[in-house]
């Protein structure tokens, strides 16, 4: 088996594939390259990527490469079928909630006062997130037009997508497993149809794991308050939006981990169930059978869904 | 009426006499091109160094290291421009020059690595979950 490891979208990144040979390694170097171009094409950091130009041409009728049309139209269809809780157009709340640039440098500032004296003067220039039922797509000539006033924001669809585009185009040199900073795409199970074990990380704890799964052509994703967080005005926020407030979801769960069909929907499955809470994250768990997850509740407590049952390994 | 064909009875002959010319002509132009061609090769022949074994190829699949890169070493010349207030350098090849060659060395192979083994026979050994993640070939986390 070989692995790569590298650090992309502000995340650690690891690809696996299930063949020592020649070609399988050939491939799987290019996987980095990958990411590159993706990030130049989605991120929100980079002041020269594709995405910010899209954001700052709003009502311009915006040409788009194949990258971001395909991003910004799955993150439209992942709008439409979470009824509204995963959408790109939280932009804008997430920097008045004060997650202004990439984490690490939020890190980095968190214990100084420029962060604070920043996060202060956002407060004076809070910005409504627009409605995402605005945004225009031509199929055709594969153009977006936002309308003026929103931004978008593809950071978690993103990583899903990314991590399934890579899994796929990998599998053409064999089973494939590839982990976009926690969401993961597997292409299908190892040599003797064994499944991949993948663990979850406990949210506490993260050396630790809660459960280890068996996975094999699907995707999981794991969505929390755990890590990305921070504080503004002397309260923690986290980077999950709530699109119903604009403010940051308010809900029992640490964090939720999803298996899906791909790793796409398992990212913003898992980003609904921790939007909507466990009591009603769990119901619509259950309303939705191809979805199975397991939630770490903030006061400790482990819930499963019915269906989880056949990824847990036993 | 009736049409008289001058050299009739003298017709394979004279076509004898072209078939031979021909066969001359085409003997004397590949046994020339054959001459020329051989000493253009001799000259450029290398004497072969008895103390040096034949090298070996290669065997199918072995993993051998990559090869240096060999690439040609320019050989400029600096001409500083006389008179000239600027400080323009104008550099030129000097083609009088042999050609050298430089040894580059092979980059660095960092990215991709062989997994430690956590395989036993090509078989997984999970713990079974609880708080071990032996066994696991990642983690799911929420984003970092």
């Amino acid at each position: 088996m070989l692995k790569v490891e590298f650090r992309a979208m502000g995340c650690q990144m690891a690809a696996f594939l299930d063949n020592d040979q020649p070609a399988a390694a050939k491939a799987l170097r290019q996987v980095p390259g990958w990411f590159e171009e993706w990030e130049q094409a989605l991120s929100r950091f980079r002041t020269d990527s594709e995405l910010n130009r899209l954001n700052a041409a709003p009502g311009v009728v915006f040409k788009a490469g194949s990258t971001l049309w395909e991003v910004v139209k799955a993150s439209l269809e992942t709008a439409q079928w979470t009824g509204g809780l995963v959408v790109p157009t939280v932009h804008n709340a997430l920097v008045n909630a004060g997650y202004n640039r990439s984490f690490n440098l939020l890190q980095a500032g968190h214990a100084g006062q420029a962060v604070h004296s920043r996060v202060a003067f956002l407060d004076d220039q809070k910005e409504e997130s627009g409605d995402w039922r605005d945004i225009l797509l031509d199929e055709y000539r594969q153009t977006i037009t936002l309308p003026p006033g929103l931004k978008l924001d593809l950071g978690g669809i993103g990583k899903g997508w990314a991590a399934k585009q890579a899994a796929r185009l990998l599998s053409d040199f064999g089973p494939a497993l590839v982990d976009a900073g926690g969401d993961i795409a597997v292409s299908g199970p190892q040599a003797g149809e064994t499944p991949w074990p993948v663990s979850v990380a406990d949210p506490l704890q993260v050396q630790e794991s809660l459960d280890l799964l068996a996975l094999a052509d699907c995707g999981v994703a794991t969505s929390g308050i755990d890590f990305r967080r921070w504080q503004k005005n002397g309260v923690w926020k986290h980077h999950i939006i709530d699109p119903r407030t604009g403010e940051p979801a308010v809900t029992d769960i640490m964090s939720a981990t999803l298996v899906a069909p791909d790793a796409l929907q398992a990212e913003a499955a898992a980003k609904v169930v921790v939007i909507l809470g466990s009591q009603a994250g769990m119901d619509w768990l259950e309303g939705h059978p191809q979805f199975a997850g397991l939630l770490a509740m903030q006061d400790g407590r482990i819930l499963y869904s019915s269906r989880m049952d056949q990824y847990l390994w036993s | 009426m009736q049409t008289q064909r001058s050299g009739q009875n003298k017709g394979p002959k004279y076509l004898d006499t072209k078939v031979l010319i021909a066969s001359l002509s085409i003997a004397v132009t590949v046994g020339l091109w054959n001459l020329f061609s051989n000493e253009a090769v001799l000259a450029q022949k290398v004497e072969p160094n008895p103390e040096s074994s034949p090298p070996e190829a290669p065997a199918e699949g072995q993993d051998l290291p990559p090869l240096p890169t060999l690439v040609p070493l320019l050989n400029l010349s600096s001409v500083q421009s006389q008179g000239s207030s600027s400080g323009i350098v104008a550099q030129q090849a000097n083609p009088a020059q042999p050609v050298g060659l430089r040894s580059v060395t092979a980059p660095d192979q960092v990215i991709v690595q062989k997994v430690k083994p956590v395989f036993e026979e090509g078989k997984i050994a999970p713990s079974g979950g609880g708080s071990s993640r032996r066994g696991a070939v990642t983690q799911t986390r929420s984003s970092r």
